[in-house]
């Protein structure tokens, strides 16, 4: 999977450049989400802005990664939309995921 | 009826397949994007279920698609020949599942798994499942509002 990764401050934005999250690349998200918080990040941002869809496989992955950083940090989801923001209300993940319009305001929610 | 089918092969990296079919055909007839993302989101988990639970993963294998449509509602059809689903998830396409109930402030509880059989119940009008001669078949409809048509479909097996 392709990401692009920029650090503001004390926030890394991940940015899924590949435009679809399904139980194909599921595997290699996680990891890389995983691999994320290894690294000592605890305030990630992941942009879905060029995703266009995603499964309930990558749906897991995210709370997945999600329940890994518990209470120490903050996972947040910006620029869901269309199908991608259909699957996280058909499954309430809407509910459980702080998500931003854009990047700029999920930064500054995370800042 | 206009009828479309596809077959792909049973990887998991050929399903995106399956989207594009879906999504083209779903736009060509004018669907809105709220319709065409649920129909869409239905194919990929009713065909990655087959991969993974039916054939376990196993390439080689083949998973049917058809998408057939009248003026008032489009049907999908998920086919493959392995493994039938169990009856418990059999159940879950009737009477649902709680797997959406959760507390969203209880997150040991947010389902990682197991999602994909109650978003196709909660997204589609009508669903069945039947095992005939070793071919398991989802039947998936979803009735449609009423739009404006958009010129003649170019189907392989009109009747």
């Amino acid at each position: 999977m392709r990401f692009e990764e920029i650090r503001v401050g004390s926030v890394l934005v991940a940015k899924v450049l590949d435009g679809r999250i399904a139980a194909d690349v599921a595997p290699r998200f996680k990891s890389k989400l995983a691999e994320y918080m290894v690294d000592g990040n605890r305030s990630i941002v992941i942009d879905l802005g060029s995703v266009s869809f995603i499964d309930s496989s990558g749906l897991g992955a995210l709370v997945s990664s999600l329940k890994s950083m518990g209470k120490d940090g903050d996972l947040v989801i910006s620029s869901a939309q269309g199908t991608v923001a259909t699957m996280f209300k058909l499954t309430r993940m809407d509910k459980v995921f702080r998500m931003y319009d854009n990047c700029d305001a999920a930064v500054a929610a995370l800042s | 009826m206009s009828r479309f089918r596809i077959s792909i092969e049973s990887d998991l990296a050929a399903v995106f397949v399956v989207s594009v079919l879906v999504r083209g055909v779903c736009e060509h007839l004018g669907m809105d994007s709220a319709e065409t993302s649920s129909i869409e989101i239905c194919a990929v988990e009713a065909v990655t279920n087959s991969i993974k639970h039916a054939y376990d993963c196993a390439h080689g294998r083949e998973v049917c698609v058809e998408l057939l449509y009248t003026q008032d509602r489009l049907r999908l059809v998920v086919q493959d020949d392995g493994v039938s689903m169990p009856d418990q998830h059999r159940r879950t396409l009737t009477t649902g599942s709680n797997v959406f109930g959760f507390d969203p402030a209880d997150l040991d509880r947010i389902p990682e798994c197991g999602m994909g059989l109650e978003i196709i119940r909660q997204a589609m009008d009508e669903i069945s499942y039947s095992t005939i001669g070793g071919t398991n078949s989802l039947n998936m409809t979803k009735f449609l509002r009423k739009r404006e048509p958009q010129g003649i479909l170019a189907c392989n097996a009109p009747s």
